[in-house]
C-alpha cells in the first residue's frame, strides 16, 4: 500500500482527496502545512506528497523547495493560483507536477496513478 | 457732366483748364470794356476828328466862293464895261473875259456879260456870244454850275447896263472833298443833290456829319457819310490781334500746361505705381525715383522714407512675431514635457527649469508665501469636495515683473501646472482604484476556489459509487455540475480582470491554424452531436495558414465561439471557415441559430450582459464568455465581431488575426 502526503489547511480538501484516493486504494496521510508535511516526512515512509501552495506556517513553496532538497520523493502541487508563473515557479522548485484547484476527479486520479507508476518503474530498475 | 467729372478726375485737365479761365478772362475784359465802354468815346473823338474837317472843307470853299463872288464885283466895276450902252458885241470886253477865265486856269471859270435884253455882248467862252440868256432872280445853280451875278452900272450915271456873271463849274468843288475811302462827300438840299463822292451809296451803315453852307450855296448842306467800319476800323483791328494773340496765347498755355502737368504728374503716377506695385507684391525694397528738384522731390523723398521705415517696422515685427512664436513653441513643449511627469516634485521641478530656459526670470517654487516677490498661486481643484486648494507658488522678482500681460501668462502657467498635479494626482488615485479591484477580484476568485474544490471533489467521488439510485446520482450530478458553472463564472471573472490590469500571460508560439480549428471542433462535437447539429470546417486556402500566437487563448475564445454557436442553434449547421485576406486571416463561425437582433449586436460584448431570449433557461451561460473573448482577442492584436442578419436569421462570428503575426521575429 502506498503511502501518500496530502498538505492543505483546508480540512475539507484534506477530507476530498483522502477519500477520493483511499477509495482508489491507497493510504493517505495528511498534514496541515509545511512545517507539519515536513514532521509527517521523518516519521513516515512517504511515497507521493500532494502540496497545496498557499498555507499559514510554511507555504507550499518552501515546503517543495526543503523537501526536494532532502528528500526522494516526488511533489504534485495543488494551487488555486491558476497562473503560468506559479506552475513555472512550483516545477523549477522540485514539483513534478502541478494541478489547479478545483481539479476534476479523474485529473487527479490520473496524475497520483502516473506518477506512482513511473516511480515504481524507476526504483525497480534501480534495484 | 460727364466732362466736369472728367476734369475732377484728371490734374492735367484741371490745370489745362485754371489757365484756359486765367488766359481768356482779361480778354473778355478787354473785348467788353471796348464794346460797352470805349466805343461811344471812340466814335465821338472820331467824329469830332470828321466834324473838323468838314468845318475847314467848308470854309475854304465858302472863302473860294467869297473870293469869285468879290472878284466878280470886282470885275463890274470896271469902266470897261461902260461900252455895253451900244449894246453891241465887244470884244474888247470878251477879250478881257477870256483873260480873267484864264487866270482861274483849272477852275474853268466861265464869265459872261449880259446887256438889258438879256443877249451875251461877251464871254470868255467865245461861242456863246451873240445868244440869249435868261437870268431867273435868285437862282444860284444853272447847268451844273454856281452862278455869281452881279449888276454892270454906267460909271457916269449909274444906268443899269446889264449883268457880269461868272459860271463856276460845280466839280471844282470835288477838289475840296476829302478823298477818303468809306467816306461819302455830299452836298446837298432838300430837293436836289450837287455832287457826290463816287463812293457807291449802297455799303453798309454810315454815320453822317452835316453842315449847313452859306452865300453863293445858301439851302445846301455839305455832308459826311463816314463808314461805320472806317470809325470801328480801330477797334475792329486791335480787337482782330487780340485774337490773334488769344489764340497764340491758348497755344502756349496747353503747351506749357502739358509740359506743367507733365512735369507734376509724373512723380505723382510714378509714386502710385510703385504703391501699387508694393501693396500687390509686398516688396518693400522697392523706391521711387526722383529727377525733379521741386516739391515732387521732396515727396518721392519722403516716400521712399516711409517705405523704408514702413519695411524696418515690418521687419522688427516680424522678428518680434518670430521670437514670440518661438516662445510659444517653447513653452508648448515645456507643456509636452510637463504632461509626461508622474510625480508631483518633478513636475514642479521640471517646470521652473524649463520656465527659466524659456523666460530668464529667476523663477521659483515656494510652499509659502514669499515676501517682496511676486507670488502666483496654483490652486488645486479638489474633486471630493468641489472646493479650491492652494498647492503653493510661482515665485518671480518682482522686478523682471511689472507688466499685466506677463501676469496673465504665469496665471495661465501656473494653472497649466495645476491642471498637471491635478492630473498626477488622479492618476495615482485611479490607478490604486484599478489596482485594488484586480488584487481583490484575484482574493475573491481563490478564496471562492478553495470551498469548490471540496464540493466538486465530494460531488464527484459520491458519482463513483455504483450503490447509488438514479435519482441520487442525478441529484449529486447537478450539485457538481453548478459547481463547474460556479467555477467557470469565476474563472472568467478573473480573466477579466487580469485582462484589464494588463497581467495576462501571452506565450506567443507558431500554430497551424488549421490544425487548432479541427482540434476545437472535436472538443466540441459531442455537444452538438447531442443537439443533432452538424459542425463543418472548410478552408479556401491550400496554404498552411501557421500564425504566431498564443495558441491556450486563442483556443479558449475558439472554444467560447463553437460552442456559443452549439448552445443557440437547435437545427442546422455550423459551418467554420478559414481564409487569407491580404495580410490577415479570417476565421468565421456562421451558424443557423435565433440569431441577434440588429440593435442588439454591441451589447453582447458588454460584460454580465446576456440577451433576454425566449426561453431564459435553456440558453445556461455566464455571460462573460464573449466579453472575455474580445479582450483576449484584442489583447493577441486581433480583431472580433458578430454579424446577424436578425433574429431567426444566426449568428456568423468573424475573427480576424494578423497573418504576418509569423513572420514576424
Amino acid at each position: 500500500m502506498k503511502n501518500i502526503l496530502v498538505v492543505d489547511d483546508e480540512i475539507m480538501n484534506q477530507e476530498v482527496i483522502k477519500k477520493i484516493l483511499n477509495k482508489e486504494g491507497y493510504n493517505v496521510l495528511t498534514a496541515d502545512n509545511g512545517q507539519d508535511a515536513i514532521d509527517r516526512l521523518k516519521q513516515h515512509k512517504i511515497d507521493l506528497i500532494l502540496m497545496d501552495l498557499m498555507m499559514p506556517v510554511m507555504d507550499g513553496f518552501e515546503a517543495i523547495e526543503i523537501i526536494s532538497k532532502n528528500h526522494i520523493v516526488p511533489i504534485i502541487a495543488i494551487t488555486a493560483l491558476d497562473d503560468n508563473k506559479t506552475h513555472q515557479k512550483v516545477l523549477k522548485l522540485g514539483a513534478v507536477s502541478c494541478i489547479t484547484k478545483p481539479f476534476e476527479l479523474k485529473e487527479l486520479v490520473h496524475s497520483v496513478k502516473s506518477i506512482i507508476y513511473t516511480t515504481k518503474q524507476t526504483s525497480s530498475i534501480q534495484t | 457732366m460727364n466732362i466736369i467729372n472728367k476734369i475732377k478726375s484728371s490734374l492735367h485737365l484741371k490745370i489745362l483748364v485754371a489757365f484756359l479761365v486765367i488766359g481768356i478772362i482779361p480778354y473778355f475784359l478787354i473785348t467788353l470794356y471796348f464794346f460797352y465802354l470805349k466805343k461811344e468815346d471812340l466814335l465821338q473823338q472820331k467824329l469830332q476828328t470828321y466834324t473838323l474837317q468838314i468845318k475847314q472843307t467848308k470854309s475854304l470853299l465858302q472863302n473860294r466862293l467869297t473870293q469869285l463872288q468879290e472878284e466878280v464885283i470886282f470885275l463890274s466895276k470896271l469902266e470897261l464895261f461902260d461900252d455895253m450902252i451900244s449894246n453891241d458885241i465887244d470884244h474888247r470886253i470878251s477879250r478881257m473875259l477870256e483873260l480873267k477865265s484864264k487866270g482861274f486856269k483849272e477852275e474853268n471859270i466861265t464869265f459872261i456879260a449880259l446887256n438889258q435884253h438879256h443877249i451875251i455882248t461877251a464871254s470868255s467862252n467865245p461861242t456863246l456870244i451873240g445868244k440869249k440868256k435868261f437870268l431867273e432872280p435868285n437862282t444860284k445853280i444853272v447847268d451844273k454850275n454856281i452862278l455869281f451875278s452881279t449888276p454892270l452900272k454906267a460909271s457916269f450915271d449909274d444906268r443899269e447896263l446889264g449883268y457880269l456873271i461868272a459860271l463856276y463849274p460845280l466839280k471844282n468843288l470835288k477838289s475840296y472833298i476829302v478823298h477818303a475811302k468809306d467816306i461819302n462827300f455830299i452836298i446837298k438840299n432838300s430837293k436836289k443833290t450837287l455832287i457826290s463822292s463816287d463812293n457807291s451809296q449802297s455799303k453798309t451803315e454810315y454815320t453822317t456829319i452835316k453842315t449847313e453852307l452859306e452865300n453863293a450855296l445858301v439851302g445846301y448842306e455839305l455832308i459826311y457819310m463816314i463808314s461805320n467800319e472806317k470809325i470801328f476800323d480801330f477797334i475792329n483791328r486791335f480787337l482782330f490781334y487780340l485774337t490773334l494773340l488769344l489764340l497764340f496765347g491758348i497755344g502756349l498755355i496747353v503747351y506749357i500746361s502739358k509740359k506743367l502737368t507733365k512735369q507734376i504728374v509724373t512723380p505723382i503716377t510714378l509714386l502710385t505705381d510703385t504703391a501699387k506695385e508694393i501693396i500687390e507684391t509686398n516688396r518693400y525694397d522697392l523706391f521711387v525715383k526722383s529727377y525733379t528738384t521741386d516739391e515732387t522731390n521732396e515727396l518721392a523723398c519722403a516716400f521712399n522714407h516711409l517705405i523704408k521705415t514702413t519695411a524696418l517696422t515690418l521687419n522688427k515685427l516680424d522678428t518680434q512675431s518670430n521670437l514670440r512664436m518661438q516662445r510659444f513653441i517653447d513653452l508648448t513643449n515645456m507643456f509636452n514635457h510637463i504632461t509626461k511627469t508622474e510625480d508631483k516634485d518633478a513636475c514642479i521641478a521640471l517646470s521652473i527649469k524649463k520656465l527659466n530656459t524659456v523666460i530668464p526670470n529667476s523663477l521659483s517654487f515656494s510652499k509659502i508665501l514669499i515676501k517682496e516677490s511676486k507670488n502666483i498661486p496654483i490652486k488645486l481643484h479638489d474633486f471630493n469636495t468641489n472646493k479650491e486648494k492652494l498647492y503653493g507658488y510661482l515665485v518671480i522678482d518682482k522686478e523682471s515683473f511689472d507688466d499685466k500681460l506677463q501676469s496673465r501668462f504665469f496665471d495661465s502657467v501656473a494653472s497649466m501646472i495645476a491642471l498637471q498635479i491635478e492630473r498626477i494626482g488622479l492618476i495615482a488615485k485611479i490607478k490604486s482604484a484599478s489596482d485594488a479591484k484586480t488584487s481583490f477580484i484575484s482574493n475573491m476568485s481563490h478564496e471562492l476556489r478553495t470551498p469548490l474544490n471540496a464540493i466538486i471533489g465530494f460531488s464527484q467521488y459520491m458519482i463513483t459509487y455504483e450503490s447509488l439510485n438514479d435519482d441520487q446520482l442525478d441529484t449529486i450530478s447537478k450539485i457538481e455540475r453548478s459547481a463547474m458553472h460556479l467555477l467557470s463564472m469565476i474563472n472568467n471573472i478573473l480573466d477579466i480582470a487580469k485582462i484589464e490590469a494588463g497581467k495576462i500571460d501571452i506565450n506567443y508560439s507558431d500554430i497551424n491554424l488549421f490544425n487548432l480549428l479541427k482540434e476545437c471542433e472535436e472538443l466540441i462535437s459531442p455537444m452538438a452531436d447531442e443537439k443533432g447539429l452538424k459542425i463543418t470546417l472548410s478552408t479556401k486556402t491550400t496554404q498552411k495558414q501557421i500564425i504566431k500566437t498564443d495558441k491556450k487563448l486563442l483556443k479558449q475564445v475558439l472554444i467560447n465561439l463553437l460552442s456559443n454557436a452549439v448552445k443557440f442553434t437547435q437545427t442546422g449547421t455550423i459551418e467554420i471557415d478559414l481564409k487569407r485576406e491580404n495580410n490577415f486571416v479570417i476565421i468565421t463561425i456562421t451558424d443557423s441559430g435565433i440569431g441577434i437582433k440588429k440593435e442588439e449586436l454591441a451589447k453582447v460584448f458588454s460584460e454580465f450582459v446576456q440577451l433576454k431570449n425566449t426561453n431564459q433557461t435553456k440558453h445556461k451561460g455566464t455571460g462573460l464568455g464573449l466579453p472575455l473573448s474580445l479582450n483576449i482577442i484584442k489583447a493577441l492584436g486581433g480583431k472580433l465581431k458578430l454579424e446577424s442578419e436578425g433574429k431567426g436569421h444566426g449568428v456568423k462570428a468573424i475573427l480576424k488575426l494578423k497573418y504576418l503575426n509569423s513572420h514576424c521575429d
